[in-house]
């Protein structure tokens, strides 16, 4: 016996709507495969490059370099510090009301290490760093490329990812990874003059020992691994877009927006496999 | 257009059965085979109207357009097969003036634009580079420009710079696509004059020729100059030694 009309009906929409959304993730997965691939094909041409001509054109790329790490790092300072004076006047704040309550303020040492030396400080500081200067740096890019300025370099004789790329990703890898210990030092001192202000019973030499005594020797080295990858996967996921394919002046944007979306989306990737790298 | 006889020393580019690709182009547009010879001091100007192929020759002699057939030898090597690094080494020999403003750099000074090529390639600073361009930027007559962008510069000086910036690596084959457009009659003449004399040696390249591709859609500018002409109409070659 057939289905009423109205069921077989509605049968049919809900599966041909599966059969969309089946399709749809379908594609997008492909699409987040293909764009892996040509990440990972620029990044090791990038790679290369910065290897096989780390002596070429020295007595000009090595300024630019200065340069860049000046304007990724240097100048990034001011809103560096205000994001870390306040992740550390939040966190210390919160924590301290919370274990006050509970009688567990040697506690407070922990907490600032595992928020903010080992996941917040990096996260906020790539975050800065996209949000300032890979943006830039896409529609910089991506300009140039619509301009035709790519074609005259190549045209020079000049290798683009060289002249373009290199001095941005190790300038980006490089002042995150410095802007990154600046802001967890930074966010460390604010919370404890949050505590300070608010009389907390916490004087600097229990506080550091506290943080001492949390600390790891691998902490130190998940924090620079993981800041030059979140450098590193910035710089080259906004190089990429700017550069890697055709654009029209019009296009520009949505490479910045693309290029932000992947960004955030490998850097926490990568967190994860960091995070599970400390917990095994 | 017409075969020169290989025996004819310095042989700098050498066209065999060359098809242009004619994607983008004018509709229906289908090119005939191009077999051409350029040898060193040539001066050959190809004549073809608006969207007919011709810059899409100059991309493709400059390597930034694939032919969909034959060969092009520059310097004796197969286009088709350098890559990367040969590429590059290739590309210093062949000198390319763009189109419209000539896509200069609007970021950097007009004597950082011409110094960029010889400090990258000489691993020198801007500063040591600075006799150099002078001297280019003297022999193209745009040293009282040389601290302004490139924005900031009459569009009718614009291609000086191009071709200043062209030349910073003595190149021995410079293509130039489309040099005299919007230019008045004076700037026209002094470009033809001085590619001229550039086609016959010029002191900065120490007396040697360079061997000069040129496209443009008026040959009226270029007929006093002594150069070749090529006739591009409808995808189809013709050449004149002299033009009538």
């Amino acid at each position: 016996m057939s289905p009423p009309v109205a069921e077989s009906y509605f049968g049919a929409v809900d599966r041909s709507r599966a059969g969309l959304a089946a399709s749809k993730i379908g594609r997008g997965f492909l699409r987040l495969i293909l764009v892996a691939r040509d990440l990972g094909a620029f990044f090791l041409i990038t790679l290369s490059v910065i290897i096989t001509k780390s002596n070429v054109a020295s007595k000009m790329m090595h300024p630019m370099m200065r340069r860049e790490m000046t304007r990724a790092g240097v100048r990034l300072l001011p809103m560096a510090a205000f994001m870390a004076l306040g992740i550390g006047f939040l966190v210390i704040g919160q924590s301290v009301a919370l274990l006050t309550r509970v009688g567990a303020q040697e506690l407070t040492g922990k907490i600032m290490v595992a928020v903010v030396i080992r996941e917040l400080g990096p996260a906020v500081t790539a975050l800065l760093m996209l949000s300032k200067i890979g943006t830039a740096t896409v529609i910089e890019l991506g300009t140039a490329r619509a301009m035709g300025e790519i074609e005259a370099l190549e045209a020079l004789g000049i290798d683009p990812v060289h002249y373009l790329v290199a001095p941005r990703v190790c300038g980006m890898a490089l002042s995150t990874f410095a802007l990154t210990v600046y802001s967890i030092l930074l966010s460390l001192a604010g919370g404890y003059l949050f505590a300070f202000l608010q009389n907390v019973p916490l004087t600097p030499e229990v506080y550091l020992s506290q943080i001492a005594n949390a600390l790891r020797w691998s902490d130190f080295i998940l924090l620079a691994l993981k800041t030059a990858v979140f450098g590193g996967v910035i710089s080259m996921t906004c190089c990429y877009e700017g550069l890697a394919r055709p654009l029209t002046l019009g296009e520009v944007s949505e490479a910045t927006t693309r290029a932000v979306m992947q960004s955030v989306v490998l850097c926490v990737v990568f967190d994860g496999i960091f995070l599970i790298q400390t917990l095994v | 257009m017409n075969t020169r006889t290989l025996d004819q020393a310095g042989i700098v580019a050498e066209l065999q059965g060359l098809r242009l690709t004619s994607s983008g182009l004018a509709d229906g547009v289908e090119f005939d085979e191009l077999n051409c010879t350029l040898c060193e001091g040539d001066y050959r100007v190809v004549v073809g109207a608006t969207g007919s192929g011709k810059s899409r020759l100059i991309e493709t002699l400059a390597g930034f357009a694939r032919p969909s057939a034959g060969v092009i030898r520059l310097f004796g090597r197969d286009t088709s097969v350098l890559r990367g690094d040969d590429w590059v080494e290739l590309r210093r020999r062949v000198g390319l003036v763009f189109e419209e403003g000539s896509r200069l750099f609007p970021q950097m000074s007009v004597y950082e634009n011409v110094a960029l090529p010889l400090c990258y390639h000489q691993n020198q600073t801007f500063d040591e580079v600075g006799s150099q361009v002078n001297q280019l930027l003297d022999m193209v007559g745009i040293s009282q420009f040389k601290d302004r962008l490139p924005g900031r510069i009459g569009r009718s000086w614009r291609p000086r710079v191009g071709l200043a910036r062209a030349l910073a690596t003595k190149p021995g084959f410079l293509l130039l696509d489309n040099p005299l457009a919007g230019l008045d009659q004076e700037q026209a003449a002094w470009w033809v004059g001085f590619l001229g004399k550039l086609s016959r040696g010029h002191e900065f390249f120490r007396g040697t020729p360079v061997t000069i591709l040129a496209t443009t859609e008026n040959s009226g500018s270029w007929q006093s100059s002594g150069c070749q002409f090529t006739f591009l109409r409808e995808g189809k070659w013709t050449s004149t030694e002299v033009l009538v």
